[in-house]
């Protein structure tokens, strides 16, 4: 199981942002769906070993997130685009992503091929060279996705990866995750319902901190025929929100 | 890491801020630079008077660089790396270490150059260089720590601040322990004890890793075990004091040119002997036989061992050479003018002003006629007062020098 987590939870002073959450994935591409404030960007910080659990247990390619050597060893092996992504403007694309490497301690050697791979894959090699506060939002956001898999991650989370890509680069990114999702596990956090019936073999619904619900895309599809929405996803989504709040 | 070194060496503010630095170094270097252009020992020390002003910019720049991951938003991704926070740390810290020491040695180097075309004694004191640059370096490592635990924009000016009033402040203890700082004015005649740069370089960099310990969460609870080393390292250099510093008896050796009066400079100036004796020499042209001038000889304002030598002051061009003007100047006083050790008595203010005009024609040999006390006399007659005034102004005798100018 890439991902299991028992019972987490988590809270920001007197809020309790995830509340004895339970979850386990596994392979493939799973999208984190939820309102605003459902605790979607606060799981996918843990995930990415930036914060701590309160309590529960998360462990992650079989790592406890606790245990330093663990998280250690995890972080080699993780890829993590956050929700507002920093950068060092003076960089270089493909510093940027270089650095990244270097942090995640691929091997040097395999940096120049394992950089070049991940700027491909993003579509950014003709804009490698252009300093990071030259690209557009959209282009910012994929060399963020281009450093989250320059290791060739076994998990990667993904908080919002599609905000400030036009309609073209978001079928291209969906490829994309299609593609990570072949040989890795993919979280991706998003209120996009549509970039997760396309591009997610998974669905988890959060809600108040917990897993409300977990299914298929198809799943999800089927789950709001007759409810409101434009799409069936965004019905069965919205379905399945009110039942749990009911 | 070399990549990421590179990077950061590329990248990081520590590039940008070299300009500056050398600016700021060139400007410090040019302001007093008869301090340093001279010898090779002046150079040395004025190195750590630059880091006065040097050492508050480098904390500045490295204190930016320290808060630059926050400032930027890129604490999350970072903390989600493999790498050791110490490792990363370390890349970043060295932007600013590298380009800031660079820069010292850029504007010490241009110094050197000058120094080189005019010093002829010794060579550089390497050691007081290096101890110079390893305080960059410490300078650099509490200033990007700092910035690290502070990532607040006024943090870099507030600090630069802090240092330069911390650093100046030490100009005006004598507590031993100033002496590791660069506001001490370190006496330009004494020299080091061969242990006390390297000392204070170790003590430099033993801070610097202190500081730069504290950046790893593994790390953390070695920097107090540096520190402890620095305190150990500081403490030879704290009791010596002003005790580290002697006269160099080889550079205060005298050398002494031919002729009459005989001009004597020490080691250290030897290489401007020949055009200050000639100078002294042209000065006191005809006045052999005044006492105090024909038995004695001529040195440098600094001299320790004086004894029966004139003591010459040489003052400086701005190559830290000496400035013949001064020279002339200097010379036609020691040839007649009053030597005492208090104050004048008002009644032989007259006396004393009288000695100044003969000191005057000394030096600049007018054509007569003659003004003031000197008015009416040829130059034979200006030659033979002087010779028998001169003995007296050296005695400070002042009734014997007005009887002079008295007598018919």
């Amino acid at each position: 199981m890439s991902v299991r987590v028992d019972g987490l939870s988590l809270a920001y002073r007197k809020t309790r942002v995830l509340d004895k959450l339970d979850l386990s994935l596994d392979g493939g591409v799973h999208g984190l769906l939820g309102p605003n404030g459902a605790g979607k960007t606060t799981l996918v910080r843990v995930l990415a070993t930036v914060l701590p659990p309160h309590e529960g247990t998360v462990r992650l390619l079989g790592n406890d997130v606790t245990n330093r050597r663990e998280r250690t060893e995890l972080r080699r092996r993780l890829g993590y685009l956050p929700q507002q992504l920093g950068y060092f403007p003076g960089f270089t694309v493909r510093e940027f992503v270089e650095y990244m490497a270097w942090l995640k301690e691929v091997p040097a050697a395999r940096v120049p091929a394992a950089v070049d791979d991940a700027l491909e894959r993003v579509d950014l090699t003709e804009r490698a060279d252009s300093r990071m506060r030259t690209l557009s939002g959209g282009m910012l956001r994929r060399a963020g996705i281009a450093q989250a898999i320059v290791n060739n991650p076994e998990l990667l989370l993904l908080d919002e990866p599609t905000a400030g890509l036009d309609p073209e680069q978001r079928v291209g990114f969906r490829a994309l995750l299609r593609a990570l999702g072949q040989e890795s596990t993919v979280v991706v956090s998003t209120h996009l319902v549509e970039d997760v019936a396309s591009a997610c073999s998974g669905v988890v619904l959060l809600d108040a901190g917990q897993v409300q619900w977990t299914g298929t895309a198809d799943q999800l599809a089927a789950a709001g025929v007759d409810g409101v929405g434009d799409t069936p996803s965004e019905r069965g989504y919205l379905a399945l929100l009110r039942g749990a709040r009911a | 890491m070399n990549r990421a070194l590179g990077i950061e060496l590329r990248r990081g503010v520590g590039v940008w801020a070299s300009v500056p630095l050398i600016a700021a170094g060139t400007a410090i270097a040019l302001a007093h630079p008869r301090d340093w252009a001279g010898d090779w020992l002046g150079w040395g020390y004025y190195l750590r008077i630059m880091l006065i002003v040097v050492g508050p910019l480098v904390v500045a720049v490295a204190a930016w660089q320290g808060g630059r991951e926050r400032r930027r938003g890129l604490v999350e991704l970072l903390d989600s790396t493999s790498l050791s926070p110490l490792r990363r740390s370390l890349a970043a810290y060295a932007s600013p270490a590298v380009w800031a020491s660079l820069a010292f040695g850029v504007v010490a180097a241009a110094m050197g150059a000058v120094t080189a075309t005019h010093s002829t004694y010794a060579g550089p004191p390497i050691l007081l260089a290096l101890s110079a640059v390893a305080a960059v370096v410490m300078f650099a490592a509490l200033g990007f720590v700092a910035g690290r635990l502070l990532p607040w924009r006024g943090t870099a000016p507030l600090l630069a601040i802090t240092t330069y009033v911390a650093v100046a402040a030490t100009a005006y203890t004598d507590a031993p322990a100033a002496y590791l700082s660069p506001g001490v004015q370190l006496f330009f005649s004494d020299s080091p004890a061969r242990w006390w740069a390297p000392t204070t370089a170790a003590v430099f960099l033993s801070v610097a890793a202190a500081a730069l310990l504290l950046l790893g969460p593994r790390s953390r609870w070695l920097s107090p075990a540096a520190l402890v080393l620095a305190v150990l390292l500081s403490q030879p250099v704290i009791r010596a004091g002003e005790d580290a510093f002697t006269v160099d008896a080889a550079a205060e050796a005298l050398v002494c040119a031919d002729g009459s009066p005989q001009v004597c400079l020490t080691q250290r100036h030897a290489g401007q002997l020949p055009e200050v004796a000639a100078t002294v020499q042209q000065v006191l042209a005809g006045l052999e036989v005044a006492g105090p001038i024909n038995e004695q000889r001529f040195g440098e304002e600094y001299l320790r061992e004086q004894g029966t030598l004139n003591t010459l002051y040489l003052g400086a061009d701005l190559n830290g050479q000496a400035d013949l003007e001064v020279v002339r100047e200097d010379a036609g006083n020691l040839a007649v003018q009053l030597r005492c050790d208090g104050p004048v008595d008002p009644p032989d203010d007259d006396a004393y002003s009288a000695t100044f005009d003969m000191a005057a024609w000394v030096r600049d040999r007018p054509e007569p006629p003659y003004s003031g006390v000197l008015q009416g006399r040829s130059e034979q007659e200006v030659l033979t007062l002087i010779k028998a005034v001169a003995p007296a102004a050296a005695r400070c005798d002042l009734k014997a020098v007005q009887g002079l100018l008295d007598a018919p």
